[in-house]
């Protein structure tokens, strides 16, 4: 018996283990709370995470000024080509300009689940390398040859809406768009898109102006001079954003949705938990009130009991904690997809867990066994000797 | 002392924790309705929706319009009474996005909506404003919009500064139907696209079709998309209900999280009921013995166990009505604040709260389980061998 630790470990745990099935019920339930609220983080972060290693932060994004996304925006020939000549945009080793004019649609095609129409963006581009918009690479089949019909489906796409795999052909707009190839975008939310060749897609849609430019910047032009250089000319009507910048703002709204409302199931799962554990502990308490009588009487200060009792809670939220958060590493095998409001189009993001996330949902679930193991402990430590001693 | 005062004694007998069980049955039924109310007012325009009245669009997808000149063709097809229709405008009020639509509309399509209710004159007096626009109750209560006030919005789809002057504030007839919505002339908005942008002049985003009374939705659907097969606009018409359900159903990752949310809730309920009556029961061990030893059969001790689960869920359902209460009085503009913008609707209906008076005797009962059973294994002399 140290005099650091009056009361050790072993203590704890065999207190714990005397009375199995309610250490197990609150364990489980502190587990089942700290799973929620990770999965919750995960979820957020996987959002954040997809939409910002959607573009790269040295490219550049340009749409109309007043749309906040590319569906509603609308940049003219006429504008693209005064775009086009301004001196910041890099070029390739073959002196060709890394730009591409898009043109985004919203198609309407039918989910695997339940066969009920969602929205998917379909991307005119004219430049598909694999470096140019970060990690795109084919997974199946070819990407599309310029000037024809061909598309190549992104693989979030893929998994939750029917015949669209390869040899697959989609009716859209009275014409016929065979599927070539099935691409990943690595996280990035351009694995939600369908691609194809801008100049065929114009004309089939019966569109005449492009959604947007987007282009890499030349290592010695900064960003600020060529915002200014392009939003000041007054023959044009565009705003000038950092690719990267440009996606995370898309996702705003529906982050804040999953954080308002992981909040709300946070706090009353946790509410709980921690009445579950406050029930646990006063009972843990009412059975050794002559045990505690003893200890006092043979000399262990009010403190000792004090923490004796609140460690014994702690350890029954950090187990909780570890079981949880062992459980939500589960998650990251699944993938998620729903339509985010901002852009009306679909949207897949997966659970991301990070170091940072998992030490949050264990102190979370310390705090819990903390707050549900204080108010019993301190009844235990302020017994007094003589009645506890009588005490059942 | 009859059967209650005896259950009534028991709970009472250690009283902080029947009061923080009750009070964790009472959190989480009322974690449980708020979740199924939100669930609801998701689908609260569904409900709203009729299913006599045809919405026609482009079958590609929203963002594609189709001609004007449509109407004229749609009007014709037997069992259409009246066809109206509109471009969503998509504009920033006050530098907000998102939080209400604004639609530009003929003067038709607010008669195809009787739900919407005008004072005497607004209506007239809208249609003689070129640039008037009627405002939804919701929207105007908001931002304390009145009539005859001057208002500006900000285009995304169709850029610049848009002036109107405020023809009307309406209500709907229906409380599910949603109010966050202006309504200003399609004209007005076609003259200045023809004008100044040049985004497809002369189309419209969607046509509202009223049915001639009889006539079969699917039908006349049918006949719709027929006429316009093969054009370079290919139609798509369903009816209100089904285009509004194809909303909802673009959130269904969301709803079914909230579904998952809203059981995992119960379960904690059953959890800290379930601890609650384990530990109880342990506790009167010793006493069961001597009930049963004295003559008490399983059946009426079982009658006690049961009593006292019940009890507390009942005690936690008394909470859950207090909880509930300024919810259902409040006006939901005061209880929501600026929330109301997410949620239009939030109403927690009488068959959400009989669901959670349901749940919460329902996991009284099977909280009870592990006590009967343990009851059922024991031996009178185990009871009484047992020192305190």
């Amino acid at each position: 018996m140290s005099l650091i630790d009056p009361l050790n470990l072993s203590y704890t745990l065999r207190n714990l283990a005397t009375r199995r099935t309610q250490t197990l019920l609150t364990v489980f339930g502190i587990a089942l709370v700290v799973f929620v609220f990770i999965a919750t983080l995960m979820l957020e972060d996987g959002l954040k995470v997809a939409l910002a290693s959607t573009g790269r932060s040295d490219n550049v994004i340009i749409i109309r000024t007043g749309a906040t996304n590319e569906v509603q925006s609308g940049v003219s020939r006429e504008h693209a080509s005064i775009i086009e000549s301004d001196p910041g945009i890099a070029l390739d080793s073959r002196g060709q300009r890394l730009l591409t004019k898009d043109v985004l649609v919203l198609v309407s095609l039918k989910k695997r689940s339940d066969g009920l129409p969602s929205n998917v963006n379909l991307r005119g581009v004219n430049f598909i390398s694999q470096s140019f918009r970060g990690d795109i690479h084919v997974l199946k089949g070819r990407a599309p040859t310029p000037g024809t019909r061909e598309v190549m489906i992104g693989d979030a796409v893929n998994r939750k809406f029917a015949s669209t795999e390869v040899g697959d052909v989609i009716r859209l707009a009275g014409t016929d768009w065979p599927v070539v190839g099935i691409f990943s975008a690595g996280r990035s939310a351009f694995g939600s898109e369908i691609w194809g060749d801008a100049e065929i897609l114009l004309p089939a849609f019966r569109r005449d102006r492009f959604s947007s430019l987007t282009f890499r910047i030349k290592s010695d032009t900064t960003f600020d001079a060529l915002k200014t250089r392009i939003e000041a000319d007054r023959r044009l009507a565009v705003t000038v954003q950092r690719e990267s910048s440009f996606y995370e703002s898309q996702s705003r709204m529906l982050g804040l949705f999953i954080r308002y409302l992981g909040t709300f199931v946070s706090v009353v799962f946790s509410l709980g938990a921690i009445i579950g554990a406050m029930i646990t502990m006063y009972s843990s308490v009412a059975n050794r009130t002559r045990e505690i009588g003893i200890m006092r009487a043979i000399g262990f200060s009010r403190f000792a009991i004090f923490r004796a009792f609140v460690k014994e809670c702690l350890l029954l939220g950090l187990v909780g904690g570890i079981v949880g958060a062992i459980c939500s590493l589960v998650l990251i095998r699944y993938q998620l997809s729903t339509t985010n409001f901002a852009t009306f189009s679909e949207v897949g993001f997966g659970f991301h867990a990070t170091p940072g996330i998992l030490l949050r949902g264990l102190l979370f679930s310390l705090i819990m066994g903390g707050i549900g193991g204080a108010l019993p402990a301190w009844r235990a430590a302020r017994l007094p000797i003589l009645s506890a001693l009588r005490g059942s | 002392m009859n059967f209650f005062t005896i259950i009534r004694r028991n709970v009472l007998r250690h009283p902080l924790r029947a009061g923080l069980t009750a009070l964790g049955v009472g959190i989480a039924l009322f974690a449980f309705c708020m979740i199924r109310t939100l669930i609801g007012a998701w689908y609260s325009g569904v409900e709203a929706s009729a299913k006599n009245r045809l919405v026609t669009r482009n079958s590609v997808s929203l963002v594609f319009y189709l001609p004007v000149a449509y109407g004229n063709t749609i009007s014709q097809v037997p069992g259409v009474e009246r066809v109206g229709f509109g471009n969503w405008f998509g504009g920033k009020f006050r530098d907000e996005e998102f939080r209400f639509q604004q639609f530009a509309v003929d003067q038709n399509y607010i008669d195809v909506y009787p739900e919407f209710i005008f004072a005497p004159g607004e209506k007239d007096s809208w249609q003689r404003d070129r640039k008037g626009i009627l405002v939804g109750r919701s929207v105007a209560e908001s931002f304390g919009i009145k009539v005859g006030d001057q208002l500006q919005l900000t285009g995304t789809i169709f850029p610049g500064p848009w002036d109107f002057s405020v023809s009307g504030i309406f209500d709907a007839s229906n409380p599910d139907k949603d109010t966050r919505v202006m309504f200003f002339h399609w004209e007005y908005l076609n003259e200045r696209n023809r004008a100044e942008f040049q985004r497809q002049p002369d189309n419209v985003g969607f046509f509202v079709i009223q049915l001639a009374a009889g006539a079969n939705p699917a039908a006349v659907s049918k006949a719709i998309d027929e006429r316009f097969q093969n054009s370079f606009a290919e139609t798509l018409t369903e009816t209100e209900t089904a285009f509004v359900q194809g909303f909802v159903s673009m959130s269904s990752t969301i709803i079914q999280a909230l579904d998952v949310v809203s059981g995992v809730v119960v379960v904690i309920m059953l959890l800290v009921l379930a601890n609650t009556m384990l530990m109880s029961f342990r506790e009167r061990y010793r006493e069961y013995s001597i009930l049963k030893a004295i003559g008490f059969d399983t059946p009426k001790l079982s009658q006690l166990i049961v009593g006292e689960a019940l009890f507390l869920s009942g005690l936690g359902l008394l909470l859950l009505a207090l909880l509930l209460l300024p919810i259902i009085l409040l006006p939901t503009r005061t209880l929501l604040g600026d929330l109301i913008n997410f949620v239009p609707v939030f109403k927690i209906s009488f068959r959400t709260f009989l669901l959670a008076v349901a749940l919460g005797i329902g996991s009284a009962i099977i909280a009870s389980i592990a006590p009967l059973l343990a009851l059922r294994r024991m031996l009178v002399t185990d009871g009484l061998r047992e020192l305190g």
